[in-house]
């Protein structure tokens, strides 16, 4: 009913949150009934000098008139404000909350609080995201009775914490309130589709609520809002438009001040007990002010192991090195950290790094011969202390070895594999492990498709399908300018032979989509791919390594390749390794966002899988059988930093991940909000504190200006009741 | 002449409960002969006519002591022109004297009305001749003037007879009595002078220009000169007023005020035309009325 009234002009710029109070309002009536009474309770005397009374009235009637009649306007306002003040209204007047005051317990207002990492920049004492959760929680705060709510994140991906509409308020902050920052992006276009679904839901649930509202929380970063202009999301937006209200809460600023680590690598991938480990840091000034000696430092295992201090131009790179020497094999977790600004969270960075003792490399070869030369080539100088051991195994070593002590397997002119073998491999490269294929004249095209190539299925373990070998030629290599880091360290060396290699004969190559090509020949076929599978790495080299592969067609018979003897060998050969068992040490290094997994043995039984985030909290995650192994996938690494992965089997292993940021949030760089899709109401305040002040008068418990008005005429009636009696006396 | 104390028979709370007109104005001049410290008696004429038994207040100046050593009495000297001296009381008897406020006994009326027999007691007493004029708009009775002390208990049935029905027009009056009293003579007149200010002192300057010695016993009411209503109150105007309904407290500021300028208006017009002018509030003793009749008398004499 008192809505009703309310809906209307002026009067529906205005909301009551208890309008029965408004019934207090009656009262009003009493200062009008004394009044009325003491007029009926007058004395009544007879009068001689009516003379003067009439003259005394005559000059001072209308002036008694008015303050009579100011007396009792202030008796009768004072009553109805009281009344007001009780009735607790709200209003919209001034803008701002305009939807939901109008619209008394129908609305839906869709709190969308942008968690990319940038809103966890400082301003002033409180983050970005701070100021956001305070926004919205005035939001709900000032809404009615029966309005309902929904929370929204916007990551990547984004999530829906509260899909369906809450009612209760103080519920609603308290889940605004416990709402998480991600470490991650924003995906606004995911965002919008996830808002949309809410929407859906709420109509559908909840029929009542016939106004929608949409508010943003961001501080408008541009990698979140750049995707605002596509077609797409102007799409989304003109339909979200057409049936809700969209404002928009800028809670950042221009002109951000950061320093971020944008990037921690191993040099050489796998570390070696004893060995110098080269660290390779990467430094980035974010902001307009040039930084001297920056402070870097760099810890192994929470330990401080080096210092470094750089001095960073505005805008500017730093590429620092640092050197350590593990003593213990295992997995180490390197960490990198700045010192304090505005923006904590990529002031650090981890890898985790796996430090071996020796590597151990299986040789396979399918002919006398055919590994001689890559062992050679691994293993110069047969020393205790060597970093690579390899052992040259025919190829009946596949079935016969545990695989699960190499790091590495060479497959050099293997004539052809049977399943188990597959299998064997394919395990092999799940856990991590690197495979290099090497062909040669013993290879049957054939038998590698089907059994290892894309006719396998999820045994498939090659970069590409196998063509026949080409006829005989000579052939150059192209290094595909040196962008792969296996022939990256060729660049600027012509003479350590690369280019000039003899290449007589190959097979040809037909490379899956996810191959990438290290060399190629100049006729554009590819010499050498690389692919991951699963943890591991799997490289295909077209020719032969070693000089055992003829081709008799011809007389003398010419052998397939110089390969083997040319001085570019051992270093390919070593990067090749190095690249080839990388993939486990990759994998353990993703960006937020990415999913950590990981496989466990099948003779492992009832096993568990427990990760542990950076912020400590344990979640146990299923184990799904795939091929030989159980596999476990983690996706939800919204945070930065160290995670445990603990495998309650009898074995109790305990990995650990580095989930990193990806740098391109830091750049704090903002959306042009003018720009901005003319949907969105912004909310113009440059400062989010202005913003909140803005707000504050419009659903501020208006009651207490009330009050203080009624204060005043009650010191006002008594004041000029004074005065006109004293005027009177 | 000095009063010490006003006696109790002079207050006009005693006086109301007292019946008839002729005991109220005994127990006035009584009251108040009482109280003097010597006798106004004086001024009497040099031809001797006869003794007289002293009284009380009067003066010993004129006790034949020759008498006393004789008869051991006193006897006052009686001389022929004593009785020259005429007084007129002009009682206003409009309805606005009929006002008693919440505070006093008597209306201003019956105050006046005690007031002038007192004064024709005394007058009489002195072998004087009194007359009364009653009047409103008009004149309502008129007793010629006499020295006869039978002569006041005509001058009480006019009292006792007067009705207060009309309005006033005190300055007409006045222009009448100044045509109508051709011998000097001292004129009371006992009103609240409800009327235009202007008029009133046109007619007591016609008496003045007769020659005529006039006294004004201005009979207010304690409530009008104060105004001290509290409540809200609805005045019912006498002689033909309208009905004001007001609040006394916020209008008594400008009461007072037109009502002192009034007053003043008053005092002023008879100070300036040689009029004795003596305010009387109905709740004061009588012995100032008195005093002041007995001083124009002196003078007179």
């Amino acid at each position: 009913m008192w809505c009703n009234l309310f809906q209307s002009g002026l009067l529906a710029q205005w909301l009551l949150t208890s309008p029965w109070m408004l019934l207090w309002a009656l009262t009003a009536i009493v200062p009008v009934l004394i009044h009325l009474w003491s007029r009926r309770r007058y004395d009544e005397v007879p009068w001689a000098a009516m003379k003067f009374l009439l003259a005394a009235l005559r000059k001072n009637a209308r002036r008694w008139r008015i303050e009579q009649l100011l007396l009792l306007a202030i008796r009768i306002a004072l009553l109805l404000l009281l009344a007001l003040a009780l009735a607790d209204p709200v209003t919209s007047w001034l803008g701002g909350l305009g939807a939901t005051a109008r619209s008394a317990g129908d609305t839906h207002s869709v709190l969308v609080i942008d968690a990319s990492y940038s809103m966890d920049y400082r301003q002033g004492d409180a983050t970005r995201f701070k100021l956001a959760q305070g926004l919205a929680c005035e939001v709900v705060r000032r809404s009615v009775q029966g309005d309902g709510f929904t929370l929204i994140r916007l990551a990547a991906p984004p999530t829906a914490v509260v899909s369906d509409p809450v009612f209760d308020r103080e519920d609603m902050v308290t889940e605004i309130n416990q709402l998480r920052r991600s470490d991650g992006g924003g995906d606004l276009p995911a965002t919008l589709a996830e808002i949309q679904r809410v929407l859906d839901r709420a109509v559908e649930r909840e029929p009542r609520l016939q106004r929608q509202n949409v508010y943003f929380f961001t501080d408008l970063g541009r990698t979140t809002w750049g995707d605002v202009t596509t077609a797409q999301v102007q799409a989304a937006l003109e339909q979200m438009a057409q049936r809700a209200e969209l404002r928009l809460f800028d809670v950042g600023q221009s002109g951000g001040q950061n320093v971020a680590v944008t990037r921690l690598a191993a040099s050489e991938g796998v570390a070696m007990v004893g060995q110098p480990a080269r660290l390779d840091i990467e430094i980035e000034n974010l902001g307009s002010q040039d930084r001297s000696q920056q402070l870097i430092e760099v810890l192994v295992d929470g330990q401080k192991v080096d210092e470094l201090h750089e001095d960073l131009p505005a805008g500017g790179v730093a590429t620092v090195a640092a050197s350590h020497r593990f003593q213990i094999p295992g997995e180490h977790i390197v960490e990198v950290r700045l010192g304090e600004d505005r923006l904590e969270v990529d002031n650090h960075r981890w890898l985790s790094l796996t430090v071996r003792s020796a590597l151990e490399v299986l040789c396979v070869e399918g002919k006398s011969g055919a590994a001689r030369h890559v062992a050679l080539a691994l293993e110069p100088v047969s020393q205790q202390q060597a970093g690579v051991r390899p052992d040259v195994r025919s190829e009946i070593a596949l079935l016969e070895e545990d695989l699960a002590r190499y790091d590495c397997v060479f497959l050099c002119n293997v004539g052809r594999f049977g399943r188990d073998e597959a299998r064997l491999l394919q395990n092999f490269l799940q856990r991590g492990g690197g495979v290099v294929v090497v062909l040669g004249d013993q290879v049957q095209p054939d038998n590698y498709n089907t059994v290892l190539g894309i006719e396998a299925g999820p045994l498939r373990c090659l970069p590409a399908q196998l063509d026949q070998p080409v006829a005989i030629g000579e052939y150059l290599i192209d290094p595909l300018d040196y962008r792969h880091p296996i022939v990256e360290p060729f660049r600027g060396r012509e003479r350590a032979g690369l280019l000039t290699t003899p290449i007589w004969k190959y097979v040809q190559l037909q490379p899956t989509a996810e191959a990438t090509p290290v060399l190629a020949l100049e006729n554009g076929d590819p010499l050498l791919l690389e692919q991951s599978m699963g943890e591991g790495r799997v490289l295909l080299l077209a020719t032969d390594a070693s000089l055992v592969s003829f081709d008799r067609s011809t007389e003398p018979p010419t052998p397939w390749s110089a390969f083997a003897t040319w001085p570019s060998f051992p270093p390919l050969v070593h990067e090749m390794l190095r690249s080839a068992v990388r993939g486990r040490t990759q994998l353990r290094n993703v960006l937020v966002g990415e999913s950590l997994s990981g496989s466990i043995p099948r003779g492992i039984s009832e096993t568990t899988v427990t990760i542990a985030d950076p912020a400590g909290r344990r979640q146990r995650v299923p184990v799904r059988i795939s091929g030989d192994d159980n596999q476990w996938t983690f996706t939800e690494t919204d945070l930065s930093g160290v995670y445990g992965v603990f495998v309650e089997s009898p074995s109790q292993r305990a990995d650990r991940y580095a989930v990193n940021l990806d740098t391109r949030e830091s750049r704090l760089e903002r959306f042009d909000a003018e720009l901005l899709p003319s949907q969105f109401q912004r909310e113009k305040q440059a400062d989010p504190a202005e913003a909140l002040s803005v707000l504050a008068p419009q659903a501020a418990r208006f009651f207490r200006h009330l009050l203080a008005i009624v204060l005043g005429l009650l010191v006002s009636e008594s004041l000029l009741a004074w005065f006109f009696g004293r005027a009177a006396a | 002449m000095q009063v010490e104390e006003s006696p109790r028979s002079l207050d006009p709370r005693t006086l109301a409960k007292l019946k008839g007109l002729h005991l109220r104005a005994q127990h006035i001049v009584e009251g108040y002969v009482a109280g003097l410290h010597r006798s106004p008696y004086h001024g009497f004429s040099i031809e001797f006519a006869e003794h007289r038994e002293y009284a009380p207040g009067d003066d010993l100046r004129y006790v034949d002591w020759k008498v006393f050593g004789r008869t051991d009495k006193f006897y006052l000297k009686q001389y022929d022109d004593e009785t020259n001296l005429v007084c007129h009381l002009v009682l206003d008897v409009s309805e606005s004297m009929e006002y008693r406020g919440p505070e006093t006994s008597l209306s201003k009326f019956e105050y006046a009305q005690s007031l002038a027999a007192a004064l024709a007691w005394l007058v009489l007493q002195q072998q004087d001749a009194i007359g009364l004029v009653t009047f409103d708009s008009q004149i309502r009775a008129s007793v010629r003037a006499s020295s006869n002390p039978s002569h006041l208990k005509q001058v009480f049935q006019v009292l006792e007879s007067a009705r207060l029905e009309n309005q006033t027009a005190a300055g007409l009056i006045f222009h009448e009595l100044s045509q109508r009293l051709t011998k000097r003579s001292v004129v009371i007149v006992l009103s609240d002078l409800f009327d235009d200010v202007q008029a009133i002192m046109a007619g007591l300057k016609h008496l003045r220009h007769r020659r005529h010695d006039v006294i004004v016993f201005h009979v207010l009411d304690p409530a009008e000169l104060d105004f001290a209503f509290a409540r809200p109150t609805v005045f019912q105007g006498l002689e033909q007023m309208p009905r004001v309904v007001a609040d006394p407290r916020s209008l008594r500021r400008a009461y007072l005020k037109e009502f002192e300028e009034y007053r003043r208006s008053v005092q002023i017009g008879c100070r300036r035309i040689g009029v004795d002018y003596q305010e009387m509030r109905t709740d004061r003793p009588f012995d100032v009325a008195l005093t002041s009749y007995l001083a124009a008398r002196r003078v007179r004499g």
